[in-house]
């Protein structure tokens, strides 16, 4: 199962299996479909695990977490160390899940890139990315679990793992209707699941102010606002991954967008004919859309610095004209400077970056 | 019945009567709603019979016919207009472009050789090609060299002559009417290349075809270049177009109206008309502006810049896979280069990274007409490569490709759709083309 996560997680173009395996948390399942109340087809996967979990404890840790079993093959520790007691330590994952969910609930799920899938998988996006940055910060995650092991062996995975900490959930609702029916004593479920939504709702009403976006960069085609991109991404990398014209990378500010998916058109542009990125897209965050419907899915605009456009002296070019694959350039007559000059359609234009990247000048900027 | 007693009576000497009726011809309405007349049979005379003809005198058909004779073939070259090198040297579109791309081994090389680089080096000799990658020409000399190329390969030249239409037997094209002072009359010959640049010979010989439409313009002249004085007061620059290799001359190039059809004579003359009275309102405020003084219009071209038409259906679409590959042909008959930008595959390919293409002869022999070759800028490739296809450079290498295809046709009865590729090759590199 490992060998055959990190093939997924890997940037080999599989197509819609790119990362096929983040479909298998109901965590982020859960999530995606608590915010954005929509579910689609691959979410089955996830749902399917989820009702796995009420017959089966911890099976999904044992056999399926590619993150687990890495963890598995971290050392011991030197003898000579106290050993490290769990029993101390609160389950974490538990609250995390019930704050992450009740926050879903309001739009914001509010720890989803906690996901074991997730950071497993955003280690190997560290392969399409061009930053030290962005490499670093996509290999962070991983890296961070086996310290952690190293160190504090377990505490991931019995106390903090958001995903386990959905299983242990699962168990204490079992658990408490098989005692419910039994009429037996009282526990503080019913308590714990309030007091970690109310705090996880209020959080997720508190917050969308402060992450609204006010800088400009362009996001994927189909992808949420700035803001709740920044909650609903797991940062897992599909969409990096499965770009064939490599013009997804990570968000390197570090904002709380830090590891979004932002498009930088250096030499590709968003392809008319492909919708990969909202299809492997496991949390939403991307929608998965038709590309027939490309045309009306804006990204942002692209205007052209006339002063620098070979047409203000007169050589011999219409690459962005011909580029356009929604014909929204028109080489038209300035009626400031009398010149045949690119005019850029603001109703047509998408922002795909074809003209802004095939111009020989580098004349045309696409803004957000 | 009006015209049978015309010819009784001018050959029986019987009087007309005044009032004979119906001596208007009837009109017929088409199928689009116009008025047709059939066109009354006559004979007409045939001006020759020849081994190669060549319509057509711009860059392609020049190459074409100058190859062709030196493969042995008697060649007859047709041109519509009073000089040769089409709309590089009379259409004033005066850079030779695509002279170079990139190889296989990642070096930008030459890649336009045979009769592109000869009339390139001969222009150079007498100083008149500046640049030494894409180089701009003299239009005068142009048109002095390559007449005189022509004239040196033996070639039978016929300026002021239209091509009117094709004889045809079967699908084969046998000869080519033509219509000039001396009245129409017909070019019989055993191949026939196109190199009219809108295709009117397979248009004619109803082979199938694409067309497009692409912005059209009118290339003009400034002289006096040399005149500017910057240093005046109020001096603010103004667009003056690209140095020639002629001292304070500039062509200046017009990018024109999206999407013109260029098959249509009306809206040829309306723009023709529209852009030189553009140019000239232009040239008044950029004379009115301080320092320009001096400048003045040498000419605009005698030809409207007319970049894309017809594409004619061929054996093989040349593909911008094909172009961005390195795919190699077993009937290659030249190599192109690449002066611009490209998308492929979503990623773009900057021109000093572009890859050298191969052209198939099977591109330049049409699916249907036998007989025929089309060279110049509507041989049949796919509507993303006209950028590339259009220039100067790759008309001359199709022209020189199918010149000798025509020449090895006629002289060794080489069968133009199954082509005896090592003599095609052979032959090819005798004329000195770059195969890669």
């Amino acid at each position: 199962m490992l060998g055959l996560t990190i093939l997924f997680a890997l940037p080999l173009h599989w197509g819609i299996l790119t990362g096929i395996t983040n479909w298998l948390s109901p965590y982020i399942a859960l999530n995606s479909i608590l915010a954005l109340r929509s579910l689609v087809f691959l979410n089955i996967i996830g749902l399917s695990v989820l009702a796995a979990f009420w017959f089966r404890k911890n099976f999904f840790c044992r056999y399926l977490c590619p993150a687990g079993a890495v963890l598995d093959h971290v050392p011991s520790p030197a003898r000579s160390r106290k050993k490290f007691s769990l029993r101390k330590v609160p389950r974490i994952g538990k609250w995390l899940v019930v704050m992450s969910l009740a926050g879903a609930a309001f739009g914001l799920p509010l720890f989803i890139y906690l996901d074991p899938l997730a950071i497993f998988h955003t280690f190997f996006s560290a392969f399409v990315q061009t930053t030290a940055l962005a490499v670093a910060g996509s290999m962070a995650g991983l890296a961070g679990l086996l310290v952690l092991q190293y160190f504090m062996p377990g505490l991931w995975c019995f106390r903090l793992c958001p995903l386990g900490g959905l299983q242990m959930l699962v168990t204490d609702i079992r658990l408490f209707a098989a005692r419910k029916l039994r009429r037996k004593q009282k526990t503080d479920l019913g308590r714990r699941l309030f007091i970690g939504s109310v705090a996880g709702a209020i959080i997720a009403r508190v917050i969308p102010s402060a992450l609204a976006g006010k800088e400009n960069i362009i996001h994927p085609p189909a992808s949420l606002e700035q803001g709740k991109m920044a909650m609903v991404c797991t940062r897992c990398g599909n969409c990096l991954k499965s770009c064939p014209t490599r013009i997804l990378k990570e968000d390197i500010r570090f904002t709380a967008g830090f590891l979004t998916p932002v498009v930088i058109f250096e030499d590709g542009y968003c392809l008319e004919t492909c919708n990969k990125c909202g299809i492997v897209c496991p949390s939403g965050a991307i929608t998965p859309f038709d590309p027939g419907a490309k045309k009306g899915i804006r990204m942002g605009l692209a205007v052209v610095r006339s002063d620098d456009c070979l047409l203000s002296t007169l050589k011999e070019c219409d690459r962005c004209r011909a580029a356009c694959p929604y014909n929204a350039v028109e080489i038209a007559m300035n009626q400031t400077s009398g010149l045949m000059l690119p005019a850029i359609s603001e109703r047509l234009c998408v922002g795909c970056g074809a003209c802004k990247v095939i111009c020989p000048v580098s004349c045309i900027d696409v803004i957000g | 019945m009006a015209g049978g007693a015309i010819v009784l009576g001018s050959q029986c000497s019987r009087r007309i009567d005044k009032d004979q009726p119906d001596i208007q011809p009837v009109t017929e309405p088409g199928a689009d709603g116009k008025q047709y007349i059939t066109e009354p049979q006559r004979q007409i005379p045939v001006f020759a019979v020849t081994d190669v003809l060549v319509v057509g005198g711009g860059p392609a058909g020049t190459a074409a016919a100058i190859a062709a004779s030196r493969t042995g073939a008697e060649t007859w070259l047709v041109e519509r207009y009073n000089h040769l090198g089409g709309l590089w040297t009379g259409g004033l579109v005066l850079p030779l472009l695509s002279t170079h791309a990139v190889d296989r081994n990642r070096n930008m090389k030459q890649v336009i050789y045979g009769l592109g680089d000869e009339m390139w080096q001969r222009l150079k000799a007498i100083g008149m090609s500046i640049s030494d990658v894409n180089p701009v020409i003299d239009p005068e000399a142009g048109k002095y060299v390559l007449e005189k190329m022509i004239i040196d390969a033996g070639v039978k030249l016929l300026y002021h002559t239209y091509a009117a239409g094709v004889l045809m037997d079967g699908r084969r094209v046998t000869g080519v009417i033509m219509e000039n002072k001396s009245g129409r009359s017909v070019i019989l010959a055993k191949v026939i290349i196109d190199c009219t640049g809108d295709g009117d010979i397979f248009h004619f010989a109803g082979e199938g075809y694409e067309t497009m439409t692409y912005n059209l313009g009118l290339v003009h002249r400034l002289g006096g270049i040399d005149t500017i004085d910057t240093s005046r007061p109020g001096y603010v620059k103004q667009t003056v177009g690209s140095k020639t290799p002629i001292k304070g001359v500039n062509w200046v190039n017009m990018h024109g109206k999206d999407d013109q059809d260029g098959l249509d004579a009306v809206n040829l003359s309306t723009l023709q008309a529209e852009y030189r009275q553009q140019i000239w309102e232009n040239y008044f405020k950029i004379k009115e502006s301080p320092g320009y003084e001096k400048i003045y219009i040498v000419d605009t071209a005698s030809q409207l810049g007319v970049r894309m038409s017809r594409i004619v259906s061929g054996e093989y679409r040349l593909t911008l896979e094909d172009t961005m590959s390195y795919r190699s042909f077993d009937d290659a008959i030249g190599i192109s280069g690449a002066w611009t930008t490209m998308l492929y595959k979503g990623r773009k390919v900057p021109v000093n990274e572009r890859p050298y293409w191969q052209i198939p002869l099977r591109s330049l022999v049409p699916v249907q007409t036998d007989g025929l070759l089309v060279a110049g800028r509507c041989f049949c490739f796919e509507k993303e490569l006209a950028e590339d296809t259009r220039i100067i450079g790759t008309c001359l290498v199709t022209g020189h490709g199918a010149g000798v295809a025509a020449g090895l046709a006629v002289k060794e009865k080489m069968n133009l759709r199954d082509p005896d590729k090592g003599r095609l090759r052979k032959e090819l590199l005798t004329q000195k083309v770059y195969l890669g």
